[in-house]
């Protein structure tokens, strides 16, 4: 979307109150995947709607240098991702306290609907695959969220990174066999 | 073909991207590459894994009233900007007439004058700082 509702309305044009309707509809559209992307990052649901929130707010006060023409999400997710990482860095700076390590790292496992369902895929592989995906470094992880999570295409993926698409592919794959060998490791201790 | 030419090809059949061309390029060397076979057979299997728990991630609760969140976000900071504007009049305004009224005594003045004195002093300091940092900032494109 973000193309067609920008088109119908210039923001930077647009009087205050046309701009902050336009922008509503934006975050309303985003709002999941930007709360997805922050909880790739920070691991932590208090903190992905925190921190995407307060980017969609600095992304408001940034609009003057948005290029209209361009797609929001990549230009929006630039400036989580900034955010983001000035959090992490200050959380390595100030380390959580132990009791909270288990929430931080166990990131969507606490989102996750734990009613059965006739899958084939058991719910315990579930949680071991997301598990899994949390012990990632945070360059794999936001890789592996943006695709598998996000769904962003490649080429919304390397305008968001600021990166070429073959640059996505590459990380995508380094970022997956990373997690593959997370979960052989794991299943060779299990059958230790 | 070798094992890394294949990487990025696995990386779109993953992903649901082949074209038919490349799509004959990588059975090609899947046929004859175990390996590839089965971190291939193992992307797949982890990517439905994690479609399956996007699809039963329960988010709602945590992205009930989002938008009165972004909206809180702008109107504080426009309410703290006219604040602080507003108190920063009020204050100069006060003591330009502290200033000038000769009931005044002496050693209030002095007081006011060095308070005033210390605020400019980090006034200047915070602005020099943030132009030194500034320079040296290699992420200054970055929206913060």
């Amino acid at each position: 979307m973000g193309n067609a509702m920008i088109a119908a309305v210039e923001p930077t044009a647009a009087t205050h109150r046309e701009r902050i309707v336009w922008f509503e509809q934006i975050v309303i559209h985003h709002q999941r995947r930007a709360f997805l992307a922050a909880l790739g990052f920070l691991g932590n649901p208090e903190d992905a709607r925190e921190a995407s929130q307060e980017a969609f707010a600095r992304a408001y006060r940034a609009l003057h240098s948005y290029d209209v023409t361009r797609p929001f999400y990549p230009w929006y997710h630039r400036i989580l991702r900034n955010l983001c990482f000035d959090r992490i860095a200050k959380r390595k700076r100030t380390p959580f306290p132990t009791e909270h390590v288990d929430h931080v790292t166990a990131s969507p496992t606490s989102l996750l609907n734990r009613t059965p369902e006739a899958s084939a895929i058991s719910v315990d592989r579930q949680l071991r695959v997301q598990r899994a995906i949390d012990r990632l470094s945070v360059d794999h992880r936001e890789i592996i969220y943006m695709r598998h999570y996000q769904d962003l295409s490649y080429e919304e993926m390397a305008d968001a990174l600021g990166v070429a698409i073959g640059t996505v592919m590459s990380r995508l794959y380094r970022a997956r066999r990373a997690l593959r060998e997370i979960l052989v490791a794991e299943e060779s201790v299990d059958d230790v | 073909m070798t094992c890394d030419d294949t990487r990025l090809l696995m990386m779109k059949r993953v992903d649901g991207l082949l074209a038919e061309d490349e799509e004959q390029r990588l059975e090609a060397h899947l046929t004859g590459c175990a390996g590839c076979r089965a971190e291939l057979a193992d992307f797949v299997v982890h990517k439905e894994v994690t479609d399956l728990i996007r699809e039963r991630l329960k988010y709602d609760q945590a992205l009930d009233q989002f938008w009165g969140g972004v909206y809180n976000r702008l109107e504080s900071r426009v309410g703290w900007s006219l604040v602080i504007i507003g108190l920063s009049i009020l204050a100069g305004f006060g003591l330009v007439q502290l200033c000038l009224d000769p009931d005044v005594p002496a050693w209030v003045r002095l007081g006011i004058g060095t308070a005033g004195a210390g605020t400019l002093i980090l006034l200047v300091n915070v602005i020099r700082w943030r132009l030194v940092t500034g320079r040296k900032d290699k992420y200054t494109q970055v929206i913060r």
